[in-house]
């Protein structure tokens, strides 16, 4: 091995959320003077504010340290991990990218769901885990549990884990001593064909869409002509540099460096997460393992509140995915709620953040509609289409079956709720695949759920179920055939495309009335009746009425209620204005979108 | 023909707050009362020269609890406006509520000749669920005692309270009818930071459903036209001749100065307001016409306005005088609101008016007319 990658570490942190990641990111760039504690934020590598504000990391961004070990100088490249379920396979690439990882710990609560599936996810990596234990300055603090739950849970040695408090800075030192100590140099050759593995892209508006990499084999400077070795698509590299953590360009990045390639790349979904760049010259024989193309699991139209602002919400669509590859979008057109655009995320978190950012960072209302998957439907002609919006899906009789996505989901809890989790699982057409006791106190369950049923309510229940104690974890695992039907809903006789929903047969009859009678509470009155109506194909299956307005009208306006009337009707007439027509009936926005919003009710 | 104008004069007053009451209003105490009036002949005289050119036709006390303050300040007020203004008041009306102690006949020799009783329902049940501080008995007794001595009164009728049903509203109202030539009937609308909308929401008191209350109003307007007592505005009811010229003047456009803390005025095109706290009002602070708020009113907001209060009476709006009054014309000015409202008005040649059966669709109609 040559002395200059033996200088190097490439390493993450792991844990779950809340145990102190981001914090001992920042202590670790504050120690070895990464940054000054002057230019400290809080949470300095979670750049968005969302990030900020929820403690989650959706945007990776590594950086470069130098630590003196020993009278050596050694490079240190942290690498952050983003921390969802709904991020699984971008874990998974940073992992690859690194030697090791720090499993930080949290000495209040032991270990949990997401410390297990990510120490894992680690060891599935081939990485060198250093456990940490964090939180040791909290009076309720208990590290000999610790030491003892990962040793017996996961299976690594924790006597001499470090003991810190991120927040207090205590015992920093010991994790970076560790990190030099324990976690192997990287081994790669630099005479070989360049394969750098991307483990993240980003969008830089003067130097286009940029690789996030860890250089494995060979090395790259401005100038090289690279390709992707997944699309065989090439570039002329212009510019490698490091995080510092802002960008620094370098003259080369070699075998075993971690920074990044800008090639005056045009579109972020060409620097896919996962995939090896090589060489054009002198392309590598094999791209790196584990590639996958990912691909969204979950669907919802986004339509702008004021449909006047489509073109805004398109801009902003645009502007947000040249930062993310997994967001997906294209036009979509609604009888009620007029034009759109049907997205694609990664899971509900993901479809959360993008409807988040594109209500801050656009400053856009929206009207979303309930998330859906993506349907196989196998038509009696032999074709074979793919649904992802409920109003689109062809008449029954064309439909000789229908497959939605099912996920493996893994339920860490307590014992004690493993009666009602298999219950809720069963209720939620789960099939039971196994049940493993992890140790006294925590059980992994493991079911096959429809994806549907788990982006319905499916978290919420779990967590009023055992109050709060279990956690979920899923990955896709392919598609299934059920009796799933389409459940419209009629305004006035007239269907709302927009509520459509595709549901289990069983489901079907509560389902719609239950919505049949969220909408009846959510409707505004009328001049007239409207009825609501759940219908399945051409049979009514719910009805309600909302009755029509008998007065719409201020009692009182005298002297003192002038200016004041004037301003409510001034401000009611605006408010109108932002309702949606749904043939001859009126809805706020905002009554449309409770109606969407499920509950554990139905 | 002379200017003329309402005064109304505020009398922030109570004895207590009722349940469902989001006005501002003080506990009374003599002390601050014997101040607050001084404060308001204060803000009279200095409003006297600019606005002498007027005639004072009507007067209005309005609270609060107005009578509470006595005959006594009530007579000083009433000089205090003569002295100030060239006055030839058509009507005097006060607000009182009912009290066992009032002497009525002193409020009749101070000036006062229309009082307005707030008697809400002349159900025990519904009274005490309301923060009422009397019975249906001493309501009755207070309107039995005071048509001795006046000839012009009327009466607060509210529907939709705790425990009020269609019936025992109907009842109120019958029972009023027998005695009085005017009654005031208005739908609840429950105000946050109440009383009651803290019970409602608690659960601990229900109210009844809006359509219950929109028929307590049909049944109700039904029996008082029974007894020959007719709609003149939404909440306005009263035997021909004896409606509120005071109150007219609000629903016709017409001018009126407001005194006392949180009073509003109209008067040369401006809208203005005092400040509302009491302690600000009796200091002197920003009071005389408009501490608190003053806009001149645009001409485009001035037809607004017009057709908005217009709306609200039977009558409806005098197209003639609209048009003559801003050189416009009503019917091409607000052409796409009277299409769109075609099934809900009227128009009999020279009054454009809501349909009778559709007067409580009023918001949904002046809506249209809004910009």
């Amino acid at each position: 091995m040559n002395s200059r990658q033996s200088s190097i570490r490439n390493f993450c942190i792991v844990a779950h959320i809340d145990h102190g990641k981001s914090t001992l990111a920042d202590r670790l760039m504050e120690f070895t003077e990464q940054v000054s504690k002057r230019d400290m934020k809080e949470q300095l590598l979670d750049s968005m504010d969302i990030e900020r504000e929820r403690g989650i990391t959706i945007k990776l961004t590594p950086v470069r340290m130098f630590y003196h070990y020993k009278g050596e100088e050694y490079t240190l490249n942290l690498i952050d991990t983003p921390g969802h379920v709904d991020f699984t396979y971008e874990v998974s690439r940073s992992l690859a990218a690194c030697e090791g990882a720090i499993l930080i710990v949290d000495a209040t609560q032991g270990i949990e769901a997401q410390t297990l599936t990510n120490a894992y996810l680690a060891i599935d990596n081939n990485l060198e885990i250093i456990p940490v234990i964090n939180k040791i300055d909290l009076p309720s603090a208990d590290p000999d549990a610790c030491k003892k739950e990962i040793e017996e849970i996961i299976g690594l040695p924790a006597d001499d884990a470090p003991l810190i408090s991120a927040k207090e800075g205590i015992n920093i030192e010991a994790v970076l001593n560790a990190v030099i100590e324990k976690l192997p140099a990287p081994s790669g050759d630099e005479s070989k064909p360049l394969r750098a593995l991307i483990f993240d892209s980003t969008y830089d508006n003067y130097k286009g869409a940029i690789c996030l990499v860890r250089i494995v084999d060979g090395s790259v400077r401005p100038g090289t002509g690279i390709t992707m070795m997944s699309t065989g698509k090439s570039f002329e590299c212009t510019e490698v540099g490091v995080f510092t953590p802002e960008m620094r360009p370098v003259e080369e990045l070699k075998a075993g460096d971690v920074g990044y390639i800008a090639a005056s790349i045009k579109n972020v979904k060409d620097t896919a997460v996962g995939d090896t760049v090589t060489a054009t010259a002198t392309p590598a024989p094999e791209p790196l393992k584990g590639y996958k193309k990912i691909s969204p699991m979950v669907f919802a139209g986004i339509y702008p509140a004021d449909g006047s602002k489509y073109n805004d919400l398109r801009d902003a669509l645009d502007k947000l995915s040249l930062n993310d590859a997994s967001l997906v979008y294209e036009p979509e057109a609604s009888g009620a709620l007029g034009f759109g655009f049907r997205c694609g995320f990664l899971g509900l978190l993901h479809m959360e953040i993008i409807e988040e950012r594109l209500e801050r960072e656009f400053d856009l209302d929206l009207v979303t509609t309930a998330p859906s998957v993506s349907y196989i439907v196998n038509k009696t002609n032999g074709e074979k289409l793919e649904v992802e919006n409920p109003s689109h899906l062809p008449p029954p009789t064309e439909i000789e079956s229908i497959e939605e996505p099912i996920v493996k989901a893994e339920i860490y809890t307590p014992p004690e709720y493993v009666g009602s989790i298999m219950e809720l699982c069963q209720e939620k057409r789960g099939t039971f695949v196994d049940l493993t006791y992890l140790d006294q106190s925590r059980v992994k369950i493991y079911y096959t759920i429809p994806l549907a049923e788990i982006i319905y309510d499916f978290f919420d229940s779990l967590k009023s179920r055992t109050r709060g104690y279990a956690s979920l974890e899923y990955e896709p695992e392919g598609y299934r055939a059920d009796s799933l039907v389409k459940l419209d809903f009629l305004l006035n006789g007239e269907t709302c495309d927009a509520l459509s929903l595709i549901v289990h047969k069983d489901k079907a009859y509560a389902r719609g009335r239950s919505i049949c009678e969220r909408l009846k509470d959510v409707i505004p009155r009328q001049m007239f009746e409207i009825p609501v109506q759940a219908a399945i194909g051409s049979k009514i299956i719910a009805r309600e009425t909302v009755k029509a307005l008998r007065k719409d009208v201020l009692a009182k306006c005298y002297g003192g209620d002038i200016t004041r009337k004037k301003k409510l009707l001034e401000k009611q007439k605006e408010g109108k204005k932002r309702m949606r027509q749904f043939g001859s009936v009126a809805i706020p926005s905002e009554a449309f979108m409770s109606i969407l919003k499920f509950d554990d009710k139905d | 023909m002379t200017k003329t104008r309402g005064i109304y004069i505020h009398i922030p007053f109570c004895t207590g707050k009722c349940f469902y009451c989001d006005f501002y209003s003080v506990k009374a105490n003599e002390n601050l009362m014997a101040k607050y009036v001084s404060a308001l002949k204060c803000e009279i005289r200095s409003s006297a020269g600019k606005f002498s050119e007027a005639v004072a036709d009507t007067l209005y006390f309005g609270g609060g609890t107005p009578s509470l303050v006595g005959a006594e300040r009530i007579a000083e007020i009433i000089k205090t406006v003569k002295d100030c203004f060239p006055a030839a008041f058509g009507e005097v009306s006060m607000e009182c509520n009912p009290q066992p102690d009032i002497d009525y006949a002193a409020y009749r020799d101070a000036g006062v000749d229309r009082l307005s009783m707030g008697v809400q329902s002349l159900d025990d049940e519904t009274l005490r669920l309301s923060g009422r501080r009397h019975s249906a008995s001493e309501a009755a007794e207070a309107l039995e005692r005071a048509g001795r001595v006046f000839g012009n009164i009327s009466a607060d009728v509210m529907l939709g309270l705790p425990a009020q049903s269609v019936r025992s509203a109907v009842e109120t109202v019958s029972r009023l009818a027998e005695r009085l030539k005017h009654v005031s009937m208005y739908m609840l609308k429950l105000e946050k930071g109440t009383a009651l909308y803290k019970s409602v929401s608690e659960k601990t008191v229900s109210l009844p459903s809006e359509d219950e209350t929109v028929d307590m109003y049909d049944a109700c307007m039904a029996e008082l036209h029974k007894k020959g007592i007719y709609r003149y505005e939404i909440s306005n009811f009263a035997v021909k001749g004896f409606e509120s010229r005071h109150n007219l003047k609000y629903w016709h456009r017409e001018e009126y100065l407001g005194f006392g803390a949180a009073a509003h005025g109209f008067a040369d095109n401006i809208r203005y307001a005092n400040p509302r706290s009491l302690n600000a009002y009796i200091a002197g602070l920003n009071f005389a016409s408009g501490g608190a708020e003053s806009y001149a009113v645009s001409s485009e907001d001035a037809e607004e306005e017009a057709v908005m209060l217009a709306l609200r009476t039977d009558k409806g709006l005098d197209v003639e005088r609209f048009n003559a009054e801003f050189g416009s014309d009503f019917f091409s000015r607000f052409s796409d609101a009277i299409e769109k409202c075609r099934e809900l008005t009227e128009f009999d040649g020279r009054f454009f008016r809501i349909k009778p059966r559709k007067l409580l669709f009023e918001s949904y109609v002046a809506r249209e007319f809004m910009r």
